[in-house]
């Protein structure tokens, strides 16, 4: 049997990071990664493509949306039928996704028969979750199907914050395993904590979608180090993330926005394959978040650079 | 002859032997359980129970299944208030964005699918319907139209869009058209012999309008109801008189309206395109307020205002309200399914006019000290025309803040309605400014209700 780990998580939430430290967990196992995103450009694969795992990618689209799933089983099923399918996938699924069909979709009769979905495991930015949990209808769906909660990045938020989320996380499913952690750091046994999932007993939470879920490209050219930063912090905190590989004169960065934190660090493109689309950012946002307003507010402080919208 | 035959028949615009019923019992079914109307539209047993006996109680030849317009808004991101006497309603807009914002196209990838919100409570409930009684009574399905579930998305700015953003109204109707595509395969699959589409806000938009957004999306609807071999409905509330002729020309099956059309004039327009006509009991002054004898004779003398009642269809005005006592919707059974008999029964009655107008005191329209906005509605809370009146009065009150007055009332109340009586309110929802009658089902854009409000200052 194939064991499959759900990793959900907000935009920004840390999935990513969080994965190259579960992976080290499991250095004797065969392992895959199935990594979505929902822009069009995929920059996890990018950062995961290091890792010892079997890797698939999934862009412009949530796999539990009808755009995407099909795209996702024909995924899981080929890496059940390889010749050595993996012991463990783990399925990083986008920030915006609504995971909670993920049971009914792993369930179908015949399909993947030598699947054990073992669980989801949720990571919550904690300085960030107050403010997400209230606009983002996703960030409900997503705690909804965990189970097991990790709140992360505990070492930005207060005291306070953290008993907050632990009770928000409590209310919904009384008794499921919650952890602090900062750094994507993960323990073996906080996975075996993970009880396996269960039936919903009463009525479960309708499934509902967002619809006020946006994403843009924007092509940008002409900027250096500084003036990026200086355009992406106009616009970032209207934004749920930004996400790309610039060239620029100082070199290649990664640019890495969640909400208002803006982050751009040297990027080493040696080594990975498929090559990133640079200059190329992905935006994220929704919910009335005024990003196209404030990106176009932006461009003109900028003269003799261009940015285009996609 | 089947009853549900006899339905069929008068959809298709052919002569029955009589007159086909259809008591539009949503949750006021819930009632003849003793429920609430939120344990009627959350649980499937209480659901199959009490339509089962809005069969048993009402002997209708079409049996409504479901009638809420917020399940759809519901998945797709609508927060909903819940009442115990009534359906819910919409609490919030999720594409509502300030003026300076470029509104937001749902991506298709968000239609909802059957297993989202309670489309799968709801097919359950009507698969077992179907089972227990679908061989003799017809079941209708109604499904939200797109123009009130793009209302729902997206406020009230949807009445503005139209005259400033046409492009955005035809891409955000087409996503809400997808919708009502979806919904009607999933209740037709689920053995509803008619779909209907439940459009209110049709009532409340020019017949420009009409042409220019709505006559496209519903004619595909409808043919795609058709090509699906099921029977397709228009359902509308309000005035809608100035657009029957061009809801006729959608190709559906057959018209309801409530008792802000006058149906002889309705009719005659659907006989000139073989659409059939359903209406058109009024719903608070008759039904929830009226003797069980004023049903039988408003029922009586609409058949006989008829020379020819082929395509006719009696029919509640629109969704039941909660209390009508179930005396009153027998009354109007009889009356339909046995005209002779009921005519003798009320041949001496003559209605009591208890409402005395005298004891309302209307304010001093001539000599107010600022202007006075007052909306006449049904009801705010469960009729969706009422529901964007309210709000685009609601708008220009939060503008103006204490520069104007502002009052609603609703035709529900019973003492509010010789209030209505009073001041003469012709169609509701109707907006008065300073007692002149400024909308009367149109629901104004912003602009142009602050514009009528100046010009009284």
């Amino acid at each position: 049997m194939t064991k499959l780990y759900l990793i959900t998580g907000f935009l920004g939430s840390g999935k990513t990071t969080f994965l190259h430290k579960l992976v080290r967990l499991f250095p004797d196992r065969r392992l895959a990664i199935v990594v979505n995103e929902f822009g069009k450009v995929g920059v996890d694969g990018v950062l995961l493509s290091d890792l010892e795992a079997e890797l698939i990618e999934i862009n412009n689209g949530s796999i539990f949306c009808s755009c995407r799933l099909e795209q996702f089983e024909e995924g899981i099923a080929s890496l059940l039928t390889l010749d050595e399918p993996p012991e463990l996938i783990f399925v990083e699924a986008s920030g915006l996704s609504d995971p909670t069909a993920v049971r009914s979709i792993l369930a179908q009769s015949g399909k993947f028969a030598s699947l054990d979905y073992a669980g989801a495991i949720c990571l919550i930015d904690a300085a960030r979750f107050q403010k997400v949990y209230q606009t983002a209808r996703v960030c409900r769906m997503q705690l909804a199907v965990a189970d097991l909660v990790l709140i992360n990045k505990c070492d930005l938020a207060a005291p306070q914050q953290l008993a907050e989320i632990r009770d928000t996380a409590e209310a919904q499913k009384p008794g499921r395993p919650v952890r602090e952690t900062s750094f994507g750091r993960i323990e073996r046994e906080w996975i075996s904590e993970m009880e396996r999932p269960l039936p919903a007993d009463g009525p479960a939470e309708i499934h509902t979608r967002d619809i006020t879920l946006q994403k843009l490209t924007i092509q940008l050219s002409g900027f250096d180090l500084n003036s990026v930063e200086a355009f992406l912090k106009m616009f970032a905190g209207d934004t749920y993330r930004v996400k790309g590989v610039l060239s620029l004169p100082e070199g290649v960065y990664l640019a890495d926005c969640v909400g208002p934190l803006v982050e751009l660090r040297p990027f080493a493109l040696t080594g990975i394959s498929p090559a990133p689309e640079l200059d190329r950012l992905t935006v994220l946002f929704g919910n009335g978040l005024p990003a196209k307003k404030s990106i176009r507010t932006a461009i003109p402080l900028f003269p003799g650079r261009s940015v285009s919208i996609l | 002859m089947l009853p549900k035959e006899l339905l069929f028949a008068a959809l298709e615009h052919k002569s029955t032997p009589r007159t086909p019923w259809i008591p539009f019992s949503g949750a006021h079914s819930a009632r003849l359980k003793g429920y609430t109307a939120t344990e009627f539209l959350q649980d499937e047993d209480k659901m199959v129970e009490c339509l089962l006996e809005v069969n048993r109680l009402f002997k209708p030849d079409g049996l409504c299944c479901i009638f809420d317009l917020q399940v759809e808004a519901e998945i797709l991101g609508c927060d909903l208030l819940w009442a115990d006497d009534g359906p819910p309603s919409v609490a919030s807009h999720p594409l509502d964005c300030d003026e300076d914002e470029d509104p937001v196209v749902p991506c298709e990838c968000t239609i909802p699918s059957a297993e989202d919100g309670r489309i799968p409570l709801i097919c359950r409930s009507m698969r077992r319907i179907k089972e227990a009684i679908g061989d003799t009574t017809a079941l209708y399905g109604l499904i939200t139209g797109p123009l009130t579930l793009a209302s729902h998305l997206r406020g009230s700015n949807i009445f503005m869009d139209m005259f400033d953003d046409d492009e955005y109204v035809h891409d955000l109707l087409d996503f809400c058209n997808k919708v009502a595509f979806k919904m009607a395969d999933y209740f037709i699959d689920a053995g509803m012999d008619v779909i209907a589409v439940v459009d209110p806000l049709i009532s409340q938009i020019s017949t420009a309008h009409f042409e220019e957004f709505i006559a496209e999306p519903f004619t595909a609807l409808f043919e795609h109801i058709k090509s699906k071999g099921a029977y397709a409905s228009f359902f509308v509330c309000g005035d809608a008189t100035r657009n029957i002729e061009v809801m006729c020309k959608t190709g559906c099956h057959s018209i309801s309206v409530d008792e802000n059309v006058n149906i002889q004039t309705a009719k005659a327009i659907c006989d000139k395109y073989s659409v059939s006509i359903g209406g058109n009991i009024p719903l608070t002054t008759i039904m929830l307020h009226g003797t069980q004898q004023d049903n039988m004779k408003y029922v009586v003398d609409m058949l006989d205002s008829f020379e020819d009642t082929t395509g006719l269809i009696v029919a509640t005005g629109c969704d039941m309200p909660f209390g009508i006592p179930f005396e009153n919707t027998i009354g109007c059974m009889q009356a339909a399914q046995h005209p002779d008999e009921v005519r003798e029964m009320i041949k001496d009655y003559v209605a009591e006019d208890d409402d005395d107008l005298s004891a309302v005191e209307l304010p001093d329209y001539a000599n107010l000290k600022k202007p006075l906005v007052e909306a006449f509605t049904l009801d705010p809370a469960t009729c969706a025309a009422c529901t964007y009146m309210v709000a685009a009065a609601d708008e220009a009150k939060a503008a103006f803040g204490d520069a104007i007055d502002y009052n609603v009332y609703r035709y529900t109340i019973k003492e509010e309605i010789p209030r209505f009586k009073k001041m003469g309110v012709p169609n509701l929802p109707s907006l008065y400014i300073n007692g002149e009658l400024k909308f009367k089902s149109i629901i104004p854009s912003r602009e142009e209700l602050e514009a009528a409000i100046r010009a009284v200052m």
